[in-house]
């Protein structure tokens, strides 16, 4: 399967929220987000821990934990609207044409299930009849493929595992369930040591040359990003606050925070001094914000608009990069 | 790693051996078994032939002696050991069924109406004595002929029913509270994102991880549900003549105990309390070899140390290595 630049996205996110109701007030974890994803595409999504990173993946195929909820917006695949769609067509494309990678593969697979047991479902539930020659055929093949030698060890446990290999298992399973186009991965190398996660890392590359996948990778790992994604999407407090490619973003931060965040990053060569530390601490996302949520921690704050209105997403300092900030003015 | 992949179960059966005390256990629950199961097609006699020969005490031809009515009281109690057991497991069977499914469905709705009323509800039958309510249902249903279509109840099906309501309660809790926390669990979502519905989370992935501790309440229910019927058979509400049980059995006995007929005492009161103590014994052995942290850590094909210990650190998967 090729890339086609067709020029219509595969998916495309608008104004996606989610909240969660706690004793303090409702929560909003996702807050009008938007981004589109080509065919074939890599796009990291990147924030620190409670950005609502991981929260947007899950509100892509309605996996919020109750009492959470998607409150708006639209998550259109391929043309259809997941959120319209029925729950028994959702369940379908999840594990079929998009699926999930999780962070830790060690809890995301069933403790009292063999291996091949859970494999064996993910692959029944996509297949009205089995494969030639059989499930077990077509997992081992499948688990060949991610570079897992399956002989013997279907009827094993995941902790029967290393980390390593269960996130590799995972990968299998991911695509198992048929044509994925459409990969999801949650901090998928951040449980594995340094070389795994090179090994991981190139597996991801290869499947996505040869299934031709588009993958939304969550991370707070920028070095991570700028290896394996095309663009980048940065998030702040449950919103987006800047989208461009990751050369762009990277080379030239056009949102303070982005570049707050690019400049607390250690390089090296180290050229001595003291590492740049971003003051203050991620706001509580109970209280309302009626302004900018950075503002507070922001060396460019530009006065008393940062604080009461919102600054929305425009385009920035080239034309394909674009930043929630009030340093550019949105051409209406 | 030379050995070859064994299975959970004969983990478990291996821990359960090798405890003296479970093993007793294991013993008392396998004998009784085996008496309520060949016992009838090996009892000398028809259970309700009456003959002359009264209130006499153990011999040659009546192995436990007979009783008022000339009945020989080891065909009685080897019929009468399968009723109790068919009651308890009946009605352990029953409960645990109905009380892991209402249990289940409640737990996966944490929070809703319907988790209210169905814990509420069990609540309600949990708030009354054991011995009083099962004798008052067994009242109740025994007043009235009950007929399912062509199937008529009779006083032993009864008993088993009352008690197997009384017995779901403590199932619903034990289902709802590991349902609680496992739902919460990565694997489940994991599952969840691979298109699994809800029939296949409930049944696939959360049934098998709370199991264990609903097998080990099972055995600590049979324990109370052979010791409710032998009591409610001892007060006339539970199985009725002339079908024997431990129960009326002993009730039988009560008017002729105090002319030393010890035999229509002995043999049933023996069998209640070594039948409640195995299956408590069962119980406990169950819980520890059944221990989840055991069940995890212990890889198959690992073999374990002879100690009895419960093996609590992690065993590592030494046959694979990264395949590069």
């Amino acid at each position: 399967m090729t890339v086609t630049a067709t020029g219509t996205a595969l998916l495309e996110v608008r104004d996606l929220s989610t909240s969660f109701p706690t004793e303090r007030g409702l929560v909003r974890a996702v807050d009008n987000v938007s981004f589109s994803v080509q065919p074939g595409e890599a796009v990291g999504l990147v924030g620190e821990s409670g950005s609502g990173k991981s929260t947007v993946l899950r509100s892509l195929l309605d996996l919020i934990k109750p009492p959470g909820q998607v409150t708006g917006g639209s998550v259109v695949f391929r043309g259809q609207d997941l959120r319209k769609l029925p729950e028994s067509a959702l369940r379908q494309l999840r594990g079929g044409q998009i699926s999930v990678i999780f962070q830790d593969p060690v809890n995301a697979f069933n403790p009292a299930l063999t291996i091949g047991d859970q494999l064996r479902r993910v692959l029944k539930l996509h297949r009205r009849e089995p494969p030639a020659g059989g499930y077990d055929r077509e997992i081992t093949r499948m688990l060949a493929r991610v570079g897992v030698d399956a002989a013997g060890k279907l009827d094993r446990y995941a902790f029967n595992f290393s980390q390593g290999q269960l996130q590799r298992i995972m990968i299998a399973a991911a695509c198992l369930g048929g044509e994925p186009s459409l990969l999801l991965a949650d901090e998928p190398t951040t449980s594995l040591d340094v070389t795994i996660e090179a090994q991981v890392l190139q597996l991801l590359r290869d499947l996505r040359r040869e299934l031709g996948l588009a993958l939304v990778l969550v991370t707070h790992n920028l070095a991570l990003v700028a290896e394996l994604c095309d663009r980048v999407l940065v998030m702040y407090a449950g919103r987006l606050v800047e989208e461009g490619s990751v050369y762009q973003v990277f080379e030239r931060p056009s949102h303070p925070y982005t570049e707050q965040l690019l400049r607390a990053m250690p390089r090296f060569p180290h050229t001595g001094g003291r590492l740049y530390t971003m003051r203050g601490n991620v706001p509580d996302l109970a209280t309302a914000m009626p302004g900018c949520p950075f503002a507070p921690r922001c060396e460019r704050y530009i006065g008393p608009r940062c604080d009461t209105q919102r600054p929305p997403l425009a385009r920035s300092l080239t034309p394909s990069q674009r930043a929630a900030c009030h340093l550019y003015p949105s051409v209406a | 790693m030379a050995g070859r992949a064994t299975s959970r179960q004969s983990r478990v059966l291996r821990q359960l051996v090798r405890h003296r005390i479970s093993l007793f256990g294991l013993a008392g629950v396998s004998l009784l078994l085996l008496v309520s199961i060949v016992g009838p097609f090996v009892a000398p006699y028809d259970p309700a032939a009456l003959s002359p020969a009264r209130l006499r005490p153990p011999c040659v031809e009546h192995l436990m002696g007979t009783e008022n009515f000339g009945r020989d009281v080891l065909s009685r109690f080897l019929y009468g050991t399968r009723v109790s057991m068919f009651v308890g497991l009946g009605a352990v069977a029953l409960g645990l069924v109905i009380g892991t499914l209402l249990g289940m469905s409640a737990g996966l709705r944490a929070g809703t109406i319907w988790d209210t009323l169905i814990m509420r509800g069990m609540d309600v039958v949990l708030a009354f004595p054991l011995l009083v309510l099962v004798p008052v249902l067994a009242g109740i249903m025994q007043a009235r002929t009950i007929q399912i279509g062509p199937l008529g109840l009779n006083s032993i099906a009864v008993v088993g029913l009352a008690i197997g309501v009384v017995s779901t309660p403590v199932f619903a809790r034990v289902a709802r509270g590991t349902v609680l926390a496992e739902v919460r669990e990565d694997y489940i979502l994991a599952a969840r994102s691979f298109g699994a519905r809800t029939r296949d989370l409930l049944f696939g992935n959360l049934l098998p991880n709370i199991l264990a501790p609903l097998i080990v309440q099972a055995a600590f229910s049979l324990a109370i549900a052979i010791a409710a019927e032998a009591a409610v058979s001892f007060l006339g509400l539970g199985v009725q003549p002339p079908d024997s049980s431990w129960g009326n059995m002993l009730a039988d006995a009560r008017r002729f105990v105090i002319l030393g007929a010890w035999w229509l005492v002995a043999f049933p009161a023996a069998a209640i309390a070594i039948a409640v103590l195995s299956f408590n014994l069962l119980g406990d052995a169950l819980r520890d070899a059944l221990d989840p942290r055991a069940l995890v850590m212990v890889a198959p094909g690992v073999e374990q140390p002879a100690s009895d210990a419960v093996i609590a650190a992690p065993v590592e998967s030494r046959s694979e290595g990264v395949v590069a």
